[in-house]
């Protein structure tokens, strides 16, 4: 029996240790995956044209990286800006991510403030609820840069911020403005409104901005449903479904964010829906994040317009200012630094889609 | 010699959480430059309180053969009800009274939730699984609605902020850390005194081991189980206002992720899924191997998909030499 134990506990001894070597050889495989970095050797030099300012010695930074889900493409894309900037200026990373899971994020920001990284960049689920942690780590002498979402409550070190809310208000205005100039409106259109995690403070505050701009034009928009996704696409199919049978009049669907844009698709498929613009039975569809998946409707003229932030440009923005305050050329003033939206819409898309993050995905 | 390397196999016998705990240890000794730090240490304390608190909730209730996965829909429903009424109600004016007020509250919710729970498995016969799984999605169903109705319109988030500074000393935030660790301990002493030196105690077990029997020998079956539920109810209200106060906000989807981590403390500890053996000690340690190695994968900095699957990885191991034992020693008694 003893033995037995014995080669057990070796065997646990083993998977532990192996998880630890699996989990160090994907911290430094990561940035070399980000495709524009491979071919600089030494700290970013001239090719660079972001990090050429900053290109001193930072071999012995680390930045610890709190990421609240790696699901979604955006965050990806923020993900890659981040670990290819980082390669680039020869900065060590640190990533641990939450799951999207508030109360594990503050626990991860914890343990970034334990390993005593240099400076962490934060992209928080919910920008009140991180404010705790902010604050310790900011107290522990380690600043915090926000990346895509704000922070309420406490002082960052900088923050680099997409304005979600006023995203939301741009996309209905510019379909509001488009059907005026088209003087195409008989009868309001009839919207499905989805909804992203109802848990999660960028989304709730872009449906607010969707909302706001809806309510002023009751003559051209009406919100017949809501359909709750988690994040979920399956949750979405099924609710877009349910709507879709129960109410055929529906001729608008609202995306809070491009992940759901294959559900959108599959949802309209089946009901035989899923028309190009100008064609008979065309479900308009307002969307927005800007991931390849969404440009690509957008190009094949299935959707009028996808609002976008430069995902990729976000992250690459954080690092620079992360290294930038470190190296005291900087001040950590809790500086906003407010990214706005680009709208790629059906009738602009040959000329803002190559400005759009993902365009190298879209066929 | 013999005499000694026998005692510690009687030890690991009872506790074969311990294998697993040294390894962790020592892993964390050669891999990680920065686990033993006092911040480190403090926070790996910390992280532990709420989740030894819930563990201990679920120890009862799986000790008789039950389940109870409401519990994390206890911690966010109390959490955003608790938040509620210290930031936004006219308590908010008054901090002592409105953290007095949410307290209550927080613990209530659990205490409701309990004896629903105990309700409808003594009295209605249903069993645990399904009754305490439909709390669940009830509660937080009725967390995120109700944060995202009322409580949150002032503000555009999904959270509920503003809570009074004072509160943060229950979470441990600043000097306070003891404060969340003395509660919790004194939850765990109180449930080991509960199953080791009572009566209601020796009912646990014997209930658990064989209900039928038990009734027969005139232990109060229904009141011990209807019991069970309502003091895990409770541990996770109490835990909830930890775990509110930890995060300093009102959070609708607190508890949402947090049940693999509990029954996997639970199991790995070594209490029996089938109910009649284990105990809150053995969940003690299951508690401080899960903090342990998330704490220390993470300053390992590997992903959160690979913990996950070496945390699954080590409850199937720990699962299955639970039922391989009392396959064995059942033999042999045959």
């Amino acid at each position: 029996m003893f033995k037995r134990l014995f080669a057990l506990f070796m065997a646990v001894m083993l998977t532990l240790a192996a998880a630890g070597c699996a989990g160090q050889k994907e911290n430094e495989t990561a940035p070399a995956a980000a495709s524009e970095s491979t071919e600089t050797e030494d700290n970013g030099q001239d090719q660079s044209k972001t990090a050429t300012d900053v290109e001193k010695d930072n071999g012995d930074m680390t930045i610890g990286v709190s990421i609240c889900s790696l699901f979604s493409p955006y965050y990806v894309g923020t993900y890659n800006g981040i670990t290819a900037t980082a390669e680039q200026m020869g900065v060590e990373l640190v990533t641990l991510m939450a799951d999207d899971d508030i109360n594990k994020q503050n626990e991860q920001m914890r343990n970034l403030i334990s390993q005593k990284v240099d400076a962490i960049i934060c992209i928080p689920l919910d920008g009140t609820s991180i404010a705790v942690t902010v604050q310790e780590a900011m107290d522990a002498g380690i600043p915090v840069i926000m990346c895509d979402r704000a922070i309420e409550g406490a002082k960052a070190a900088k923050s680099v911020v997409a304005d979600t809310y006023q995203m939301g208000k741009d996309i209905i205005q510019w379909f509001v403005d488009d059907v005026k100039e088209e003087d195409k409106i008989t009868e309001p259109y009839q919207a499905l409104l989805l909804l992203g995690s109802l848990g999660d403070s960028a989304t709730v505050k872009l449906s607010t901005g969707f909302k706001e701009v809806i309510a002023e034009h009751p003559d051209i928009i009406e919100i017949v449903g809501e359909v709750p996704t988690e994040w979920n696409q399956e949750t979405a199919l099924k609710g877009m479904q349910n709507w879709l049978q129960s109410n055929p009049e529906i001729n608008m669907i609202i995306v809070p964010s491009d992940l759901l844009i294959p559900s959108v698709q599959s949802a309209l498929q089946q009901v035989n829906r899923w028309h190009r613009i100008g064609e008979e039975g065309h479900v308009v569809i307002l969307s927005s994040d800007g991931d390849s998946a969404g440009m690509q409707v957008l190009k094949d003229g299935y959707s009028e317009v996808d609002g976008a932030f430069d995902a990729v440009d976000c992250g690459v923005q954080s690092v620079i200012h992360a290294v930038k305050i470190l190296n005291g050329e900087e001040e950590a003033d809790d500086g906003q630094i407010v990214y706005g939206a680009t709208l790629a819409t059906y009738k602009n898309v040959e000329e803002t889609g190559p400005s759009i993050w993902s365009w190298d995905d879209v066929e | 010699m013999n005499e000694k390397l026998r005692k510690i196999k009687a030890v690991v016998m009872k506790y074969p959480i311990l294998v697993f705990l040294t390894a962790a240890v020592l892993v964390a000794l050669f891999f990680t430059p920065n686990f033993f730090t006092v911040f480190n240490l403090k926070n790996l304390l910390l992280q532990s309180t709420d989740l030894l608190i819930l563990s201990c909730g679920l120890t009862l209730v799986q000790l008789n053969a039950g389940i109870d996965f409401s519990i994390t829909s206890v911690l966010s429903l109390g959490s955003v009800l608790g938040a509620y009424l210290m930031a936004r109600t006219p308590l908010a004016a008054n901090p002592l009274l409105g953290i007095c007020a949410a307290v209550l509250m927080m613990a209530g919710t659990g205490v409701v939730f309990g004896i629903i729970n105990g309700a409808a498995v003594t009295r209605l016969k249903m069993p645990s699984f399904i009754v305490t799984l439909v709390m669940q999605m009830i509660g937080s169903g009725a967390a995120v609605l109700f944060v995202n109705s009322i409580a949150a319109e002032a503000t555009l988030s999904a959270t509920i902020a503003g809570l009074p500074p004072a509160f943060g000393v229950l979470g441990g935030l600043g000097n306070w850390f003891f404060v969340p660790v003395l509660i919790a301990a004194a939850v765990f002493l109180f449930s080991d005194w509960l199953l080791t030196k009572t009566r209601f105690g020796r009912n646990v077990y014997a209930v658990g081991t064989n209900a039928r029997t038990a009734e027969v020998s005139g232990i109060p079956v229904k009141k011990t189980i209807f019991l069970l539920f309502v003091l895990c109810g409770l541990y996770a209200g109490i835990s909830s206002i930890l775990a509110t106060a930890r995060n300093q906000s009102g959070i609708p989807t607190l508890g949402d992720k947090m049940f693999l981590n509990i029954i996997g403390a639970v199991i790995i500890g070594g209490t029996s899924v089938l109910g009649g053996s284990g105990g809150v000690r053995q969940t003690l340690l299951g508690v401080i191997f899960m903090s342990l190695m998330t704490n220390v994968m993470n300053l390992m900095n590997v992903t959160w998909y690979i913990i996950l699957l070496v945390q699954g990885i080590l409850i199937f191991v720990v699962a299955m030499m639970d039922y391989v034992m009392k396959r064995q020693s059942a033999y042999q008694e045959n």
